[in-house]
């Protein structure tokens, strides 16, 4: 991919291919596109149309596939789309929400993502991070903003193999990697055969 | 650990959270108009009670938004916790 931007993860990648197995999967998310939209709430639902997505509930995002608005806080978005489309989608916002008071930044370069997904991306997570993640507290379109391995991070729920995302400073994301592999590890065990040992 | 009900985000673990002392403390209209004494009143004077008081947290891992919360500093049971700009609540105990 010709806009594929150098990561601080590109030299993990191996690493966390070797330490995926069926249990569950680390890989790095490719780079994307991020905009910190803060605006009054008046003009929320004008946003939203002019980005293509519902309004996000609290603790939760709306997603059409290819973009995602995502709730940080009372007046607090993180959209997420392909980057290639950071610089129309601010235009947009500028001719849509024209005289209402809101920001849309670039903040692209502000965060990477990890994906954790599999049958044991929770008991993964469980060890990392404080916020409930039992499906009848956590599930699917739900975001939180807390700490993953005492990092800041926002953390996502895509589906319910659980897959999970992870955004945090890129200055955090190998620490965090190396987290969440050595996390993996006991996941990756085979089953013990022959004799036990002594 | 205490689990504390941001207004905003919901019930999280206290350490997404910092502490910011005594709610309500209002800035003077007319700070140039104080005494030394009753500037430095306004900055460091703060009620310290055994029992429950009103009290400004930051959502510092979360929404990272400011709220009070009442707490008893004994027991650290909660008893409101409420956004800025809203009329303090009685404390438990005490006349509405
Ligand atoms: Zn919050």
């Amino acid at each position: 991919m010709a806009d594929r931007h150098a990561t601080m993860l590109d030299g993990l990648a191996a690493d966390m291919a070797a330490a995926s197995g069926e249990a569950v999967t680390l890989g790095a998310l490719p780079p994307v596109g991020q905009i910190t939209f803060r605006g009054e709430p008046a003009c929320l639902p004008l946003a939203a149309a002019a980005f293509g997505t519902g309004v996000p509930a609290v603790n939760r995002f709306e997603s059409d596939g290819a973009r995602a608005a995502l709730w940080l806080g009372p007046d607090e978005w993180l959209l997420v789309l392909p980057r290639a489309e950071v610089a129309t989608t601010i235009a947009r916002f500028d001719m849509a929400l024209a005289g209402a008071h809101f920001a849309a930044v670039d903040t692209s370069a502000g965060r990477l993502g990890l994906e954790l997904s599999g049958p044991m991306a929770r008991a993964v997570m469980e060890k990392s991070c404080h916020i409930d993640l039992h499906p009848r507290a956590f599930g699917p379109g739900q975001v939180a903003q807390s700490t993953v391995a005492r990092v800041p991070a926002i953390l996502l729920q895509r589906d319910g193999r659980p897959t999970y995302w992870i955004f945090v400073r890129p200055s955090f994301a190998q620490y965090l990697a190396r987290w969440l592999i050595d996390a993996m590890a006991e996941y990756r065990l085979a089953p013990i055969a022959g004799p036990a040992p002594t | 650990m205490l689990l504390i009900p941001c207004p905003w985000c919901g019930r999280r673990e206290e350490t997404e959270f910092a502490n910011g002392g005594e709610a309500h403390i209002a800035r003077p209209a007319d700070p140039a108009a104080l005494s030394q004494e009753e500037w430095a009143a306004y900055v460091f004077l703060r009620d310290n009670p055994k029992g429950w008081m009103r009290e400004r947290w930051f959502h510092a891992h979360g929404c990272r938004r400011w709220f009070n919360l009442v707490r008893h500093t004994v027991t650290h049971e909660i008893a409101a916790a409420y956004p800025p700009g809203a009329p303090p609540p009685p404390l438990p105990g005490e006349a509405a």
